[in-house]
């Protein structure tokens, strides 16, 4: 294959890695929650996707944009993959498919009472509320279900956004029942402060915080005359100290200060990992500033699985940490 | 033009057509229009800028950059295209997570769960989709598997029993 058919065609291979990587988890029993394994599998194909465009670019040194080439196919393979990760989930959760089988089972035909009485409200609400509740989205206690984690709700707001503008109405079902409804706002306050209690969007916004402090601290240096030698070492010190308080303090909810060690191995690992990442993807024909678009969200992931598992987890699992 | 531009400038063109189609009336099988408007829209501006490309060097591609715009294009298209199956249908799962939320510290139990999933709001309204969209046929009051159903059931049937899944819904 051509460097140039290579480069058109890598959304293409980074489709084929997926749904094969997809397969062989579920298959060889390797995998966990459907979820995982197609996020998983959509990581390998991004990853090929990337590793394809960066060696077609490689052999064409001469090419117009890469950076937006490299980022272009990378959200065609994005939008490949969305269809196959749907593709998957209608097997999983769509009434539509559900009743396809039902249908099948009975070639004889089926009345609509026949249907209702095989897979009717109830047992969609039982399979729903099963799936709700073990993927942590509903809590149940005596016989009660509460909110959990936030996903479905900002995908029912995501999808509320999208109906209104396309289909002119929200979702019928809740928005005609008389109850207090939610405006905008205050739906959005209470999702922010449900997301709140989710460690990953708070190591996001503790993220963007200390990037924000630490470009401050830097700025106040130079304008109090300091050499920008001595500044970014003395704002190097001072952020690693700061980061380590915020991050175990507000995103783990851990005061235990032993654990700077670990934080610093993994600050040393997550370095390695963004300046080998960078070096290879540079090297290859990417500029450097679409190689670190594609390189931060991975690190960002991987870093906080470190200090999850690693740094904080252990010490997490000491009633009330320290 | 560069061909990421004119594509994003296709896929508008097409989203925009599909809005003022719906604006109009929306159409009882949605999804064969939506592959209409949006392979329809690729094709004429595609078929329209090949025409042009003498007159125009700005669209002077190579056969590669045709098929990177094709293949954007039809990749766009169709992520949203399985998108809007959960805009036409309110999903069971993200309707109970509302209800939930908006019952806040109360809690729902169970058996308010059936003021929102209802066998009419949740599996009839699936049985007309499947009639609209002609995968399913009703001969005197019983509902059949058409051929056309049955190729989409073996489809995903295949799919299921390659990645081991139970059954769905």
């Amino acid at each position: 294959m051509t460097a140039t058919g290579l480069l058109t065609l890598s959304p293409l291979c980074g489709l084929v890695t997926y749904v094969g990587f997809h397969l062989s988890l579920c298959r060889f029993g390797l995998g966990g929650r459907q979820m995982t394994l197609l996020i998983v599998g959509g990581f390998a194909g991004l990853a090929t996707t990337t590793v394809a465009v960066l060696l077609a670019l490689a052999a064409l040194p001469t090419v117009r944009n890469p950076n937006v080439l490299l980022l272009f196919n990378d959200a065609i393979f994005l939008a490949l993959a969305w269809c196959y990760f749907h593709f998957v989930n209608l097997n999983i959760a769509s009434l539509r498919i559900r009743l396809l089988q039902e249908f099948h089972k009975s070639p004889e035909g089926m009345a609509e009472a026949e249907v209702l009485a095989r897979y009717g409200a109830a047992h969609v609400l039982d399979n729903r509320l099963l799936r709700l509740t073990s993927g942590g989205h509903l809590v149940e206690r005596e016989g009660r279900y509460y909110s959990g984690t936030p996903f479905f709700l900002i995908l029912f707001e995501l999808f509320e956004v999208l109906k209104r503008i396309v289909m002119g109405k929200g979702n019928s079902l809740v928005a005609d029942l008389g109850e207090p409804y939610g405006r905008p706002l205050s739906t959005l306050l209470r999702l922010v402060s449900r997301l709140w209690g989710t460690e990953f969007f708070r190591f996001l916004l503790v993220g963007v915080g200390n990037t924000v402090f630490s470009y401050l601290l830097f700025a106040a240096f130079i304008l109090l005359g300091i050499d920008y030698r001595a500044t970014v070492t003395l704002c190097t010190v001072i952020t690693i100290i700061w980061n380590f308080n915020t991050t175990g303090r507000i995103v783990f909810r851990n005061r235990d200060g032993r654990l700077i060690f670990k934080f610093l191995a993994v600050y040393g690992i997550i370095y390695l990992i963004n300046l080998g990442s960078l070096v290879l993807l540079v090297e290859s024909g990417a500029g450097p500033l679409a190689s670190q678009a594609v390189v931060v969200p991975v690190i960002a992931f991987i870093s906080f699985l470190l200090n999850r598992r690693w740094v904080f987890g252990e010490a997490r699992r000491i009633p009330n940490g320290r | 033009m560069h061909p990421v531009l004119f594509s994003l400038g296709l896929l508008t063109a097409a989203f925009v057509l599909h809005l003022v189609v719906w604006r109009i009336r929306i159409p009882s099988n949605a999804v064969i229009w939506l592959l209409v408007i949006f392979l329809g829209t690729g094709a004429a501006g595609l078929g329209g800028a090949l025409a042009l490309r003498g007159q125009l060097p700005g669209l002077a591609w190579d056969a590669s950059e045709v098929l990177s715009v094709v293949l954007a294009h039809v990749a766009f298209s169709l992520a949203y295209i399985v998108t809007y199956s959960g805009l036409e249908q309110d999903g069971p799962s993200v309707t109970l997570a509302k209800f939930t939320d908006m019952a806040g510290a109360r809690g729902r139990s169970r058996e308010e769960f059936f003021r929102v999933i209802t066998d009419d709001l949740i599996v009839a309204s699936r049985l007309r989709a499947l009639l609209d969209s002609g995968w399913v046929a009703r001969e005197a009051g019983r509902y059949r598997l058409t051929p056309r159903g049955m190729f989409w059931h073996s489809v995903f049937y295949l799919w299921r029993r390659l990645l081991g899944l139970p059954e769905g819904g």
